[in-house]
């Protein structure tokens, strides 16, 4: 008959290597904490290990059965390695003893079950014996009859890191966390459950195969669940966090502007009193002109129209919740952006120039899009500075790059990129300003990163300095 | 307002709508009203010396209207200043009512404000013109005055006496006397004392308008150049 065990063990050994990856990946986006990394570690030592099993189940001699158990004990005793210091980083233990002890133990088995003739298990050649499994299936299994010094060493290193698991589950509990420590200690007590299981197995008490991947995978499943957990619970602080972050900034940002902007607001309230004061007093003069009531009336709308929509800009930039991603005309947001900034651009005795092609739509946040131009106009303006009043130039544009990309150069004839890497400038708390906190460029890295885009950033061949970023252009179904 | 063709306003702003709402309020007060863009865009008009009164922004691409006063200053005429701005801190009020501004006003302006402030300026600069007109009318009465004449009025302003300056330029007293009817009679004055005064003024002002056109150096000696 078809065998049942063998596919089983592949597929377990599947589920634990696309654990493994999944933890791998997030322990490469969290540098920071360790416990997904010794989790992607343990992941792959269960995998090899079923593996190995399987691979044991299906060998054709004695010798071959004996060697692959040989590999399958190395990958058990390499868990029991690792296993302390995944449950240190687990439950945030500082004390650096205990688990190097541990898998100092284990690493001496492990180096013994390599060196010695039949490794750590058997002192002899064991004696096979045919199984028959409830549902049928013959399996050929090995049994031993006297075990050595370094099995009962193993027993006990192994017993150890159960202990210490399980100390390490109550200590974190009494510290409040008891969520975590449950985890943990529901884990440690599956494993165990079937880690004395195997012993009975091998006392011969109990006439049946080993099963002690089913004590990892419950592990396995049970450390998954809380990690993920937790994961989603740090992410979406993160996230807030972030949305903090970005909100300071554009606080930040208008507030430098609130001049500019008190007097972009000035100009059509000017027009409107004046228009309207026109308007009466052409009317006290006698019968006033239809038509030129018309034209007033419509200047009027006009005007207000405008000051409603820089309020709204303003409303938008200074909201705290983040809006959501639409598809957008990429021109629109960076011509809003720059219109909040007209006045301040002048202010600072600057020129610029805007060259927005009209046809590329994103799909992405407007906010944040006009956030980045925000900052990079307003390094711009600062890089302008130095330059005398006649050769501060401005160039702003947006255009296709015909390969599915959008792009957004702004590029100034200030003092150019200072002399390190430009990478550098992108990174958190660069900055070369006396007052700046050096957020600026890496909140636009991370705003258009998220976006799918990229951004750089170059010295000019003449003067100055350009900063470009790319985004994918959105197709006509995403709306 | 005063119907003549003095009433000439200008408007220096880079917002067209602005621009054109306050065209429109002063249009309703009878003002002749013409609107500029920019600085530059001014400064090309031809006929800047009609212009009475200029409604000037202070935020201007290229030339700021701080620029464009100081620019104006150095030419022999300037129209009267009103300056309207977003802006308006004290630094820059105090810079440009030195310079002299007639006002500063705030955007948004009431309109009554803004064409008290305009009426202001234009009388400002029809004093300004009637001044101008009887400067130009002194100086060419002056210019009218003989070699010998001028020599003459250089010795009575200096306060000499008919003989002294009859043995000053070698001739007799009696000439002096002549030359002395004449002078009173060409520039329109009766006494000495006015005639004193006169001719003090019209240099005072020619050594001003001397130095605005060299904008450094003055002429070392506006008498001279106007009485050698």
């Amino acid at each position: 008959m078809t065998s049942v065990l063998i596919p089983v063990l592949y597929g377990l050994a599947g589920v634990c290597v696309y654990g493994g990856v999944h933890h791998a990946l997030i322990a490469r986006r969290r540098p920071v904490d360790r416990t997904h990394l010794w989790f992607a570690l343990m992941c792959g030592m269960i995998a090899a290990y079923v593996v190995a099993k399987a691979g044991a189940y299906q060998a054709g001699s004695a010798q071959a059965l004996v060697e692959q158990r040989r590999w399958e004990i190395a990958f058990a005793i390499l868990l029991f390695v690792a296993f302390p210091w995944f449950v240190r980083e687990y439950v945030g233990q500082r004390s650096l003893w205990p688990p190097l002890g541990l898998s100092l133990i284990m690493s001496v088995v492990l180096l013994a079950n390599l060196l010695l003739p039949y490794g750590v298990v058997f002192t002899s050649p064991p004696d096979l014996v045919q199984l028959t499994l409830p549902w049928g299936e013959q399996v050929t299994d090995l049994r031993v009859h006297q075990h050595g010094m370094w099995y009962n060493i193993g027993r006990l290193g192994m017993l150890l890191v159960f202990i210490y698991s399980l100390n390490a589950s109550w200590r974190q509990h009494r510290r409040g966390e008891t969520r975590r420590a449950l985890s943990l200690a529901i884990a440690v007590a599956v494993f165990l459950v079937f880690f004395l299981f195997n012993q009975l197995v091998n006392q011969g008490i109990v006439d049946f195969i080993h099963t002690a991947e089913f004590g990892f995978l419950g592990l396995l499943f049970v450390m998954n669940q809380s990690l993920t957990r937790e994961l989603h619970i740090v992410e979406k602080e993160m996230n807030d966090l972030r949305h903090q972050v970005l909100h300071a900034d554009r606080v930040a940002r208008i507030s430098v502007l609130s001049t500019s902007l008190a007097h972009e607001l000035s100009q059509p309230l000017t027009a409107v009193l004046s228009n309207a004061q026109a308007g009466l007093r052409f009317m006290q003069q006698g019968e006033p002109a239809l038509d030129e009531l018309r034209d007033i009336l419509e200047d009027i709308v006009r005007d207000d129209e405008r000051a409603i929509s820089i309020i709204r800009g303003l409303r938008a930039m200074l909201r705290q919740k983040s809006t959501a991603r639409e598809r957008i005309v990429l021109a629109m947001a960076v011509a809003e952006a720059l219109d909040l900034m007209h006045d301040e651009i002048l202010r600072r005795g600057a020129r610029y120039e805007r060259d927005l092609q009209p046809n590329c739509h994103v799909f992405a946040d407007k906010v944040q899009i006009e956030q980045v131009i925000l900052n990079l106009v307003m390094n711009a303006l600062d890089a302008l500075d130095a330059r005398p009043a006649g050769q501060r130039q401005l160039q702003i544009s947006v255009a296709s790059d015909g390969d599915g990309q959008a792009r957004v150069a702004v590029r100034d004839s200030g003092m150019g990129l200072p002399a390190v890497p430009s990478e550098r400038i992108f990174e958190s708390f660069y900055s070369t300003k006396s007052q700046g906190l050096g957020m600026g460029l890496a909140l636009c890295r991370s705003i258009v990163e998220s976006h799918g885009g990229r951004i750089w950033a170059d010295d000019n061949t003449d003067q100055g300095a350009i900063v470009q970023f790319r985004l994918p252009i959105a197709s006509e179904e995403q709306a | 307002m005063n119907g003549t063709n003095q009433s000439n306003v200008a408007i220096v702003d880079d917002d067209a709508s602005v621009r054109q709402a306050l065209a429109r309020l002063l249009r309703t007060e009878g003002h002749n009203v013409q609107a500029f863009g920019s600085a530059q865009e001014f400064l090309q008009h031809p006929a800047i010396d009609d212009i009475g009164c200029l409604l000037l922004d202070v935020q201007l691409p290229d030339l700021n209207g701080l620029e464009l006063q100081a620019t104006l200053e150095r030419l022999a005429r300037a129209p009267a200043i009103v300056f309207i701005s977003g802006y308006g801190d004290i630094p820059m009020t105090v810079r440009a009512m030195r310079a002299g501004a007639v006002d500063f006003l705030t955007k948004p302006c009431d309109a009554d404000v803004l064409l008290n402030a305009v009426a202001q300026a234009l009388q400002h600069d029809n004093k300004q013109r009637s001044q101008q007109r009887e400067l130009t009318a002194e100086r060419s009465r002056l210019a009218s005055l003989t070699q010998r004449e001028r020599e003459v009025l250089h010795g009575i302003i200096a306060g000499m006496r008919n003989k002294q300056i009859a043995a000053e330029l070698a001739i007799c007293e009696k000439t002096v006397k002549v030359h002395r009817a004449h002078i009173m009679e060409k520039l329109g004055v009766r006494s000495v004392a006015e005639l004193v005064r006169m001719t003090e003024h019209a240099v005072a002002d020619t050594g001003n308008t001397v130095a605005k056109q060299t904008s450094v150096v003055p002429h070392p000696d506006p008498h001279t150049a106007l009485l050698a």
